[in-house]
């Protein structure tokens, strides 16, 4: 029997090896998750000046367009949410657009949560395989 | 999601995830086509406090970040090198060049552009005759909602209380965005704060692409415009009369 698991650590690990009574001396390929193309940076800022750490995209956005690298924003509530692309589509103005029209699909940002209609869903979903971005 | 972007090139974590597995899963949507991605987390003191000890541990690391995130799952993990590419810790100590590093600072490490005023007018001339119908307007919606919702205390189901509104209509005159209303007075709900922008949206008829922020939240707009007023035609000034 073999159990894959993918980043788990030492008490993951434990727990599955317990809850499939695997002996202690089961063999163990381990590989790790570290993402050698991955590069950090933590920046801790005071409250009322995070959105203005946005600038470099919005800067980047505004030059590049659809062009630009693709980003994700990963927030924690609905409020971060809605302050972070409120703030990004209000730096942005006509920026926000790929083009003149202001429909949906010609929006640089957009919104993913599990509550998004499945069809803006796809929309996104197809935005990001193709050029898009958020 | 289950759905792969193999060029993600940016992850911004807003606010540090809650544990350190959410961390690596947010990171690790970013290049997976094998290229240099970058992992930016960007948060302040608040926002860490539901986070697991490991997730604290990461973003107060004195050290290399790339150790600090992953030494809970690999414990031989060590810095990379080439160190530019590490993490903006190992950064400053990259001599690639023999003493120094090449590499610039990426455009998120500069130090943030003071941002020079808000932009495009953030405040809007009003009148007295404007605060009074915008009390009224609101008042209409607080009596609204008192309806729909059957609240037995006047707010105590919605948040909408006529301290509010006394808040909203004294300082109406810079009140732009959803993140306005949110940070500047006691709302608790999205929805409530869209209330308020289609409000004063509608009286004053100069929030910049307020339908489609709403179409992004997926509301309907509760009135349409009939017309658009162009920023541009607008003067603004502060607001001059006595409150």
């Amino acid at each position: 029997m073999a159990a894959l698991t993918g980043t788990a650590d030492d008490n993951t690990q434990k727990n599955i090896r317990e809850a499939l009574n695997m002996k202690h001396d089961t063999l163990t390929v381990y590989v790790s998750p570290n993402c050698k193309n991955l590069r950090f940076s933590v920046k801790k800022v005071k409250k009322n000046e995070q959105l203005d750490e946005l600038q470099w995209l919005v800067d980047i956005l505004k030059e590049k367009g659809k062009d630009a690298p693709k980003t994700m924003i990963f927030c924690n509530t609905m409020n971060e949410i809605a302050s972070v692309i409120n703030h990004l589509l209000f730096k942005l103005g006509v920026h926000a657009y790929d083009q003149k029209t202001k429909a949906p699909e010609n929006c640089l940002l957009s919104i993913y949560h599990s509550n998004t209609w499945q069809a803006s869903k796809d929309r996104i979903l197809a935005s990001l395989k193709g050029n898009g971005l958020k | 999601m289950g759905v792969n972007f193999p060029d993600i090139r940016n992850i911004i974590i807003w606010g540090a995830a809650r544990s350190i597995l959410d961390l690596h899963q947010e990171a690790g949507r970013a290049g997976r086509d094998g290229l240099q991605s970058h992992v930016i987390v960007l948060y302040h003191g608040q926002q860490i406090g539901p986070s697991e000890q490991e997730v604290k541990e990461f973003v107060r690391s004195q050290g290399c970040l790339r150790v600090a995130a992953y030494k809970s799952l690999d414990s031989t993990i060590v810095p990379l090198d080439p160190l530019h590419d590490c993490c903006t810790y190992c950064t400053a100590f990259c001599n690639c060049d023999g003493t120094s590093c090449g590499v610039c600072a990426l455009p998120f490490e500069s130090e943030t552009a003071k941002v020079t005023e808000k932009p495009e007018g953030h405040t809007r001339n009003v009148t007295v005759k404007d605060r009074q119908d915008l009390r009224s307007a609101l008042e209409e919606v607080f009596e609204e909602m008192k309806l729909q919702s059957l609240a037995i205390d006047e707010s105590a189901s919605h948040g909408f209380s006529t301290q509010l509104i006394d808040d909203v209509v004294k300082n109406c005159d810079g009140i732009f965005t959803i993140e306005d209303v949110l940070t500047n007075f006691p709302v608790f709900s999205v929805g409530n704060a869209i209330r308020i922008l289609e409000v004063i949206q509608e009286l004053f008829l100069d929030i910049p692409s307020l339908e489609d922020t709403l179409a992004l939240f997926n509301v309907e707009s509760h009135f349409s415009y009939d017309t658009w007023v162009n920023l541009e035609d607008i003067t603004f000034s502060d607001s001059d009369d006595d409150y």
